[in-house]
């Protein structure tokens, strides 16, 4: 198969690889039909990363058709059409078992700092990434989900890790309606961060220049990521409230 | 930042959210220090940023990857204002049910920020595109070749 490979710092090649093996009986492989180029992989690409060897595919955004699946996968049959979540986890330890699927503690010799990530270094896990035409995917009836007919593949990527992250971060923030909220970082995840953030919250700042009764607005950081958000203005702002938001006051 | 404390009488946002990460430009020395030197886990200048846009007694929500080793974070002050600082890798799979509901009502169409489809062989060019941040690229997709 042709995949990326690393082959140091600013140095990335196009190669021909084994396709990847049933290693384990709750193994998945996975064909790759659409991938992304993440902004955190460009930290391994400038050699940011520790114990990013030379050889190693990135990647932890893709979606694919089920290829091959282990024997005692249960909830994936080939032909399947799927989505992967960039966690590799195994959905039973202490950690999956509250939620906390990103610090999974099976995945990883160095688990107890990192969880396993595709595609993401040797301080990840050391797992082969989805920027290739097949991919390895362990604990095949944990991580991926078959995508709903409804939806897009590009979204689907999207939702492999960029989206849900922007969401996270929003998430995490505790935002109330009233509260003034900043994002720093006007890439995908910021823009997705900012656009969660207005569904949690109304926004009483404005930047200059923009007259009052505009539609929410952020408080740029920079001027880029002012004109990008500005892109997303004119979103309903009322029924886009989540389910069963807590309210703080 | 003047602005923004102006905006906010003074005292700062309520949430700052870190979408930056490891290679924060803005500041020379942590510039030097983390990406050229390797000195540090990652440059914290947009964690620095976010610690000083903060109110007091507000939320910092970090989603910047940061490496594992140590960085020069403004510790003493996220203290003494209080904060909370809250961050992790996104556990992806328990945020799908409510994104496909965003995304199914029309709320959230994530392909939208999708500037750059580029076919796998021409991987490399990719991502020196995305490094450069060359061609008003945003979020670039990898097609394979056996799609």
């Amino acid at each position: 198969m042709r995949a990326m490979v690393y082959r140091g710092p600013y140095k990335i090649r196009v190669e021909e690889k084994d396709i990847p093996k049933i290693e384990h009986p709750n193994d998945a492989i996975i064909r790759v039909t659409t991938g992304a180029i993440c902004g955190s992989d460009l930290h391994l690409y400038h050699g940011m990363m520790p114990d990013t060897r030379v050889g190693t595919t990135f990647g932890h955004e893709f979606v694919g058709v089920v290829h091959q699946v282990g024997s005692s996968v249960q909830n994936l049959i080939p032909g399947d059409r799927v989505m992967v979540p960039f966690n590799v986890y195994c959905g039973s330890c202490w950690f999956c078992a509250r939620g906390l699927y990103s610090n999974c503690h099976n995945v990883n010799p160095n688990a107890t700092a990192v969880g396993g990530i595709y595609g993401y270094s040797h301080t990840c896990g050391g797992y082969d990434g989805g920027q290739a035409e097949f991919v390895r995917v362990p604990f095949a009836d944990v991580g991926p989900s078959r995508i709903p007919d409804w939806m897009d593949e590009e979204d689907a990527v999207l939702l492999t890790d960029a989206l849900p992250t922007g969401y996270f971060g929003a998430q995490l923030g505790d935002i109330v309606e009233g509260d003034t909220v900043v994002v720093f970082g006007a890439g995908p995840v910021g823009l997705f961060a900012a656009k969660s953030a207005w569904s949690r919250a109304r926004y009483r700042h404005r930047p200059p220049g923009v007259p009052a009764g505009e539609g929410p607005q952020l408080c740029p950081g920079r001027d880029v990521q002012l004109r990008r958000v500005r892109r997303h203005r004119g979103a309903p702002e009322e029924g886009n409230r989540l389910p069963g938001r807590r309210r703080r006051h | 930042m003047v602005h923004l404390k102006k905006e906010t009488d003074y005292l700062g946002a309520d949430v700052v959210i870190d979408a930056v990460g490891a290679e924060a430009d803005g500041n020379f020395l942590q510039q030097v220090t983390a990406t050229k030197l390797k000195l540090q886990g990652g440059s914290p200048v947009a964690l620095n940023w976010a610690i000083d846009a903060v109110r007091k007694g507000g939320t910092v929500s970090v989603v910047g990857a940061y490496g594992p080793i140590f960085s020069a974070v403004k510790f003493g002050d996220a203290v003494n204002k209080g904060l909370s600082l809250r961050m992790n890798q996104c556990p992806v799979k328990r945020q799908w049910p409510r994104l496909f509901g965003h995304i199914q009502n029309g709320y959230l169409k994530p392909s939208d920020l999708v500037t750059h489809r580029i076919p796998l062989e021409h991987i490399a060019e990719g991502y020196h595109l995305f490094s450069a941040k060359l061609d008003n690229i945003i979020k670039p997709l990898i097609i394979s070749t056996t799609a």
